[in-house]
């Protein structure tokens, strides 16, 4: 049995006396994925910032690492953030600061790491090679495209190497080619890494992308783990939510399988399209450029 | 009833705790000292000219409407005392507050709410540091610091105003100005005039901070927090001037 990382327990949260998360209970393991679909205001942003101690439940208990975070003070919630990572819908970058200094921000913030002054400008410099944006160090957010922040986000979410990352609706708002270069990177991410990922999106490709295709080193592309077809068993869990509760989890079969009316609307039967190519240095990155 | 009340009453109460906090934080490490100098250049340079300004003119039409009532008593001589204790009193703190709300609440709101709703304060606190430390406290510090040094400005370049019209207009000598003016001067006055900016800086400040931080609802919502900061802080300057004249006149 691999190991809890992130467990909600009856957890409800309330804005103004209504309800965005009502009795939610949810064990996120080690080294696994879990797809996240829901319709807007279904409470999917909701669990991702309570479970980095950036919302407080109004009642029930969310532990992340074994550390009950429900109602720790900011202080002492900055050390235990450091092992998570988080790519916000808007992607949150820092629109004052330069590409380098948004994605060394953690490192020179979250003092829990440690890392070593001359060590931090490489580090800063792999996370952007990762994700093929090691040309714009000096760039400020304003300069590059919606899908090249994306990017830059993940890079900022992952520079600090953390055990779980949260992608809240990373491909919202781009276009399909763009929209598939953020997956291929998500997968290269936690499957390099072996990063317990929660990707939560409108888009039912991008969750079948999460729960069949692999990153291949050698190829420098995400290929597919099972032949077309069938469902590669990739320790992926589908979630759907609906009115702040969870409705469903399941594997994709069921999802697939599923007769409930809300559910069929996340589900697109066909079997995914074969990525164009692959990154780095690939035509449908070029383009983004 | 008590409906009515319960969101005035709770905003008031998160207010509380964000001023608290904030003024908690002030002594607490890390400090930010490049974002103080840079908000202090924002807010008390980028100031300057405005404050300057206004200054001159409320003094020049003080002393012109003044003229008037005190040529009816033969007092003309007594011009720099009334332009002096009426400026550094009241009207030198509370116009440059003024100034100071409308442009650096608005400022410090939709600069932090512009942050708020792209999540930016959110990823502030996911990657390590608080925002009341990062952002609330240099803007808190700064314009703590800089509106008693812009009101000292604002009441001289007034006196100066002043000075125009007692010499051009009512026909006093410059040295009967100048020393009808320092002359009645008194430790209350002064204390009276440098207190109140201070004071009112904090308020200006954290309205600033507090609407900025709890904006919701997009770019619609930036508005809407920019205009309660200006609204909100405005009340407040008269609100503290009242509490803080009154105290000065029990203690004199």
């Amino acid at each position: 049995m691999p190991d809890s990382i992130l467990r909600y327990e009856d957890v409800t949260l309330e804005f103004d006396g209504k309800p965005a998360l009502q009795r939610t209970n949810l064990e996120i393991f080690s080294g696994e994925t879990y797809v996240l679909f829901g319709a807007a205001g279904s409470g999917k942003t909701v669990l991702l910032k309570l479970a980095m101690g950036l919302l407080q439940p109004t009642s029930g208990r969310v532990f992340l690492l074994g550390n009950d975070i429900s109602r720790m003070p900011e202080s002492q919630l900055f050390g235990i953030r450091a092992e998570a990572g988080i790519l916000f819908q808007e992607g949150g970058l820092f629109d004052s600061l330069t590409i380098a200094e948004n994605v060394s921000y953690p490192l020179f913030n979250q003092k829990s790491l440690r890392v070593p002054i001359d060590q931090i400008g490489q580090r800063v410099q792999e996370s952007l090679d990762f994700v093929e944006l090691g040309h714009t160090l000096d760039k400020f957010p304003s300069e590059l495209s919606g899908g090249m922040r994306r990017r830059v986000g993940i890079a900022r979410a992952s520079v600090t190497n953390p055990k779980l990352l949260l992608y809240d609706s990373p491909t919202a708002g781009l276009d399909p080619i763009t929209a598939h270069t953020i997956m291929s990177l998500i997968i290269k991410q936690r499957d390099t890494a072996k990063t317990t990922t929660v990707l939560a999106s409108h888009r039912y490709q991008d969750g079948s992308m999460a729960a069949n295709y692999v990153w291949d080193d050698r190829k420098k592309d995400v290929v597919r783990a099972a032949p077309d077809g069938n469902f590669a068993s990739l320790r992926t869990t589908f979630l759907v939510m609906d009115q702040g509760r969870i409705a469903f989890r399941g594997t994709q079969e069921e999802l697939e399988s599923s007769t409930d009316p809300y559910m069929s609307q996340f589900v697109l039967k066909q079997v995914p399209p074969v990525p164009f190519s692959g990154i780095p240095g690939t035509r449908h990155i070029q383009a983004d450029r | 009833m008590l409906d009515i009340l319960k969101s005035p009453v709770l905003t008031f109460q998160d207010f509380l705790f964000l001023a608290l906090r904030s003024l908690r934080n002030v002594t607490k490490k890390p400090i930010y000292w490049r974002d103080i100098l840079m908000q202090m250049d924002t807010i008390g340079v980028g100031s300057l000219p405005i404050v300057a300004l206004i200054g001159a003119f409320s003094g020049i039409v003080m002393t012109l409407q003044m003229s008037r009532a005190l040529a009816t008593y033969g007092a003309t001589s007594q011009t720099g005392q009334v332009v002096s204790i009426s400026i550094v009193r009241e009207l030198g703190p509370v116009l440059t507050a003024l100034l100071i709300a409308g442009r650096n609440a608005s400022g410090i709101a939709s600069e932090l709410g512009s942050m708020k709703v792209t999540e930016q304060i959110d990823a502030m606190r996911a990657l390590g540091t608080d925002p009341i430390q990062k952002l609330v406290v240099p803007r808190l510090v700064a314009t703590a610091i800089m509106q008693p040094l812009l009101t000292t400005i604002a009441d001289f370049v007034g006196l100066l105003g002043g000075l125009l019209i007692a010499v051009t207009i009512i026909g006093n000598t410059t040295s009967q100005y100048w020393n009808s003016a320092i002359d009645v001067l008194e430790l209350n006055d002064i204390v009276q005039g440098l207190s109140k900016p201070f004071v009112f800086a904090i308020i200006i400040a954290l309205v600033g901070c507090f609407y900025g931080l709890r904006t919701a609802g997009g770019t619609q919502g930036v508005g809407r927090a920019t205009t309660q900061a200006v609204v909100v802080s405005s009340v407040w300057v008269f609100v503290i001037d009242v509490l803080i004249t009154q105290i000065f006149v029990s203690l004199h």
